[in-house]
Parts: structure tokens; sequence; C-alpha cells
């Protein structure tokens, strides 16, 4: 098995060759994050993940990865960045997180009760669609550190900022995120269709 | 309310998330998919890097041309400059006889039809039967046979001639602002305020004199260390006339003799000078100082002459501390204040220029004062702010 080093410099020498090995390597944690950002896959899933390898593929050929991170934690941090931008734009275009939680089947474990499960989904939601309104360094910095478990000397890497500032960014997302689950909440639920 | 559990709890749960799996033909799809994009990307990753790298290269030249032609500008526009002086100090507009233009670089004769440029420095002599004519900014300057005149300085307050020996006659446009125009002899300075005269300077006894006769408007004289204005009609000579028996009880220094314009007009300046003459005998004190100022200015102003523009400044503060009421303390202060400017010790001549201001503030010098004044106080916030 080639390693990240030889997988990266095949790239830059436009070996394409290797972009089986290199799709093999990362579509495991480029699935999985997408899948937290959007809480479930989409169906432009395909899409979303072909756009993270491009990403990926630029910044390997522009030189834009450090290379002081592993390759996974690089493919993580690109494919929560793309996710949450097309989050972004969806809830823009309003068509997204605003309306009502869908339940996607697969997810639902077989002995867990269905009407628990989605009260769970609908709790989760609201936490992606605060995070997506949020200030996108902050979000994407809870998002990589509480989420996905990157450490934070790892997240300053791959945002390229300093351990402190990633330390800043974390604190004040979290306290962000909190004050807006507060303030929802506080808030009366919404009726559906104007009817008790 | 709607009870939400602790947040940190909600991000947890995310984390631990179960991701179901797919169906396997459309993991093999998708994979087929993004291999064939992700091989013509990467295929593609020398060719976007040498577009990057031609792209830096041309924005590097770009920016390399762009800076050769600001530097190639601003060199133009610093050569440009002596150009655009000389443009406005003296161009010679015709020649009669021999001509000679004496540069730095060497001599060279001036023929009929050539329209040299004069630059400050530049000397030029007629021969006996030569006559030459030239134009600077603010005055036509005609230059008489037998006549050797230099273009001092021109800047943008001043045209400064000096004639040497010879005569010249120059008309000079009447301007509310502007350069003003100065002859200097050996022995004596004409300062023009929008006239047209002649100066000549020949040798009696062996030492030159300046004979200044005016045609229309105004000049002032400096000579001796006082000031006299010749006007139209009237004739200046720097010759000491012999002092009237009648007058001899007053001392020669306190008047200045050679002053006195000698046409019709000139009696009505006796007339009004008379009184003050008896007061000046009166007061001995007074008329000894006098002597003094007028020494001390001419010190001053050979010094000045002689380009030694620390000692002028010096020599015109001694003689302002010791008689700041003289008649030739505003000169003393314009010519300090220039001194100064020379020096390029800014924050003296505005200090200088403020004196002047305050003390003449109709004085003719005060355009020239007031922005003396400006612009020390402008250098000194731009410095202050630094």
């Amino acid at each position: 098995m080639p390693t990240d080093e030889e997988l990266i410099e095949a790239v830059q020498r436009g070996d394409h060759r290797i972009a089986g090995l290199l799709y093999d390597r990362l579509i495991g944690v480029v699935d999985h994050t997408l899948f937290r950002v959007f809480g479930r896959r989409e169906v432009d899933h395909d899409d979303l993940v072909q756009s993270v390898f491009e990403q990926i593929i630029v910044t390997l050929s522009r030189r834009s990865y450090a290379r002081a991170c592993s390759l996974k934690t690089w493919a993580a941090s690109i494919a929560s960045h793309v996710g949450f931008n097309s989050l972004r734009s969806r809830k823009r275009e309003r068509r997204v997180l605003d309306r009502d939680a869908t339940i996607d089947n697969a997810v639902v474990p077989a002995r867990v009760d269905t009407e628990g499960l989605a009260s769970a989904r609908v709790e989760l939601d609201r936490v992606r669609k605060h995070l997506v309104g949020m200030r996108p360094e902050q979000a994407q910095t809870v998002f990589l550190h509480d989420v996905l478990g990157h450490e934070l000397a790892e997240i300053a890497l791959m945002m390229r900022v300093s351990v402190a500032a990633a330390q800043s960014r974390l604190v004040r997302g979290r306290r962000e995120l909190y004050r807006r689950l507060d303030v929802e909440s506080a808030r009366p639920p919404r009726r559906k269709g104007g009817t008790s | 309310m709607n009870p939400l559990k602790d947040p940190e709890l909600l991000l947890r749960e995310i984390a631990e998330e179960r991701v179901p799996p797919e169906p396997a033909e459309r993991v093999e799809a998708r994979r087929q998919r993004v291999v064939e994009a992700l091989g013509r990307s990467i295929r593609q990753v020398p060719l976007q890097r040498e577009r990057r790298v031609y792209r830096f290269r041309l924005l590097a030249v770009a920016a390399v041309l762009c800076t050769l032609g600001l530097v190639g500008g601003l060199a133009l526009h610093e050569g440009g400059a002596p150009t655009a002086r000389s443009e406005g100090s003296a161009s010679v507009r015709a020649v009669e006889g021999t001509l000679v233009l004496e540069r730095a670089d060497g001599a060279r004769v001036v023929t009929k039809g050539e329209h040299p440029e004069l630059l400050p420095g530049d000397e030029v002599s007629t021969s006996g039967d030569g006559r030459a004519e030239f134009r600077t900014e603010r005055s036509l300057v005609q230059v008489a046979p037998a006549t050797r005149v230099r273009v001092v300085s021109v800047s943008p307050d001043e045209e400064r001639l000096r004639l040497n020996f010879g005569r010249v006659g120059l008309e000079v446009e009447r301007r509310e602002q502007g350069r003003r125009v100065v002859v200097e002899t050996a022995d004596a300075e004409i300062v023009v305020h929008g006239t047209a005269f002649t100066v000549t300077v020949d040798s009696q006894s062996g030492a030159p004199t300046t004979h200044v006769r005016v045609r229309e408007g105004v000049v002032s004289v400096l000579h001796a260390g006082n000031q006299a204005f010749v006007r139209a009609g009237e004739e200046w000579s720097s010759v000491v006339k012999p002092v009237p028996a009648a007058r001899s009880e007053a001392p020669a220094e306190v008047e200045p003799v050679a002053q006195e314009p000698s046409s019709a007009a000139s009696s009505r300046k006796k007339a009004r000078m008379a009184p003050r003459r008896a007061a000046t005998a009166d007061n001995p004190h007074a008329a000894g100082s006098l002597a003094e100022e007028n020494r001390m200015f001419l010190a001053a102003v050979e010094a000045r002459n002689r380009g030694q523009d620390r000692a002028a400044a010096e020599l015109f503060g001694a003689l302002l501390a010791k008689f700041p009421a003289s008649k030739l303390a505003e000169e003393a202060r314009v010519e300090r204040m220039r001194a100064f400017t020379r020096l390029g010790d800014d924050a003296r001549a505005a200090a200088e220029a403020r004196r002047y201001l305050a003390r003449h503030s109709n004085g003719f010098a005060r355009e020239e004062a007031r922005m003396t004044a400006l612009g020390g106080a402008a250098r000194s916030n731009a410095a202050t702010s630094k």
C-alpha cells in the first residue's frame, strides 16, 4: 500500500493511475463526515463526495496541504468544509433544515422505537441548523473538535491558524451554539398548520 | 417550552451517530464515477501547474515592466525638471555680431539664427559690435555691445542676473505675483517691480560703478546698505557725488549720496529728505549707527553673493540684533529668511518669515514670507505626524 506521501507525490506528478487508490484511502472518512454534517445521505450525496475529492486534488496540486496532518484528517476537514458550504447555500435557498425533519428509515435501528428516534433526530437536526447559522470558522471548529474528535493542534494546522486561535474559535463557537439552543428551547413550540 | 438535551450531549450523539451501510451497487457506481473524474483531474495537475507558473511569470514580467515604467517615468520627470527650468530660465532670441556663451563645460560662439537655452550659471559676452536679446519667463533682456552678463539663478521666486560690465536693458512684465527679477552688479542690486529700465556698469577711477535708468514703472536699488526707489524718468548712479557745501555739516555716510535720482523729480525727493538730514545731524549717535548698519549690511550681502549663506544669515542676524529698528531691517529679515531657505533650515526660515510678517505685514516680500512660513509649518507638522 502506498503511503500518504507517495500518493501526494503521484498526484503532483499527474499520475492518474493512483485515482482509485486515493479514493479507496479516503472515501470512508469523506462519506462519514458528510453524513455527520447532513445527518443523512442527501440525494446529491455522490455529487458532494465528488466535489470533496476534486477539492482534495486541487489542494494537493497547489501544495496547500502542508503535510502536517494525515491525509485522512485533511480529507475530513475538506469534507466538513464542503458539507457546511452546501448546507449554507441550501439554507439560503430555504430548501433545507427549516423544513420538517424527514426520517431516513435506513438509520433506524431495529430495536429502537420510531417515535423516540424521530425526536432524537429532530434535536440533532436543530444542532446542525444552528451550526450552519453560526460563523463558518466557529462552526467548523466545533464540528471538527466535538463531532469528528480532532485535536485542537490538528484543527489549527488544518485551518491554518494558531492553536490559541483554534481554541478561541472552539470556545466562542460552543458558547454561540449553546446560546442559540437555549434561546430556541425557551421559545414556544411551533404549531404545524396553525392548528393544535 | 421545548426542553432540549445538554448541547454537549447532542454533539456527542452526532459524533456517535451510526452511519448506515450503502447498497454495494451504489457504492461501486459512485466509485467508478468519482475515480474516473479524479483520474481526469489528476492528469490535469501538471498542466495546471504549468499554467500557474506561466501566469506567475507573466505577472512577474508585467510587474517588472510596470516598475521599469514607473522608474523610467520618474527619471524622465526628474530629468525633465531641468528642461522645464531651462525653459523658464532664458533662451537667446536674437544675436548680432559676436556673442560668446560660457558654460561650465567650455565657451562657444553663438551664431546668428541660433537660439540656445541659457541655464543658471551661463554667462554671455557680446563683442564691441555685438548685441543679443534673450527672454526669461518674465523679462526681455537686451544685451548691449561689450557687455558681460551671467544668469545667476532662476527659481520659482526669483530671476537673478549679474551684470559684470556693459549695459543691459530689461522689460519686465508687471505682475501681482510671481518671481521677482533682480539684476546685481558689483556694487548694487536692482530689484524690479514691473518696469523697463537699463543697467550700465562701467569703471570710474578703477572701481565699477552702476547706473540705472528707468523708462517705465519703478525699480528699487540696494546700494551700500540702503534702498532707493527709482521711478520712470529717473536715473540712479552708484557714483559718490560731491556733497554740496551747504550740507557739509551733515555726515556723508548719513545720506546715501549715490541714490539721489538725478532728474527733475529728484528735487522733490531732495526736499523731502532735507528734514530727515537735519534730524540726523542733530543726532550724531544715529548718524554713527547708520554707518555701522550700512557696513554690517554690506558685509552680509557680500557673504551672500559669495554663496556663504550661513555667514550671511549670521551677519544679517547680527545686524537685526544690534539695530532692530534699522531701515535695513526689512531687507535684512528677507535676506536672512532666504539664506536659511537655501541652507535647507526650514524651521529657522519659517521663524524668520513669521518675524518678518509680524513687523512688515505689508512688506514687499510678504507673499514669499507667507509661503515660507506655511511651508515650514507644513513640513514641521509632517515631521511630527511621522
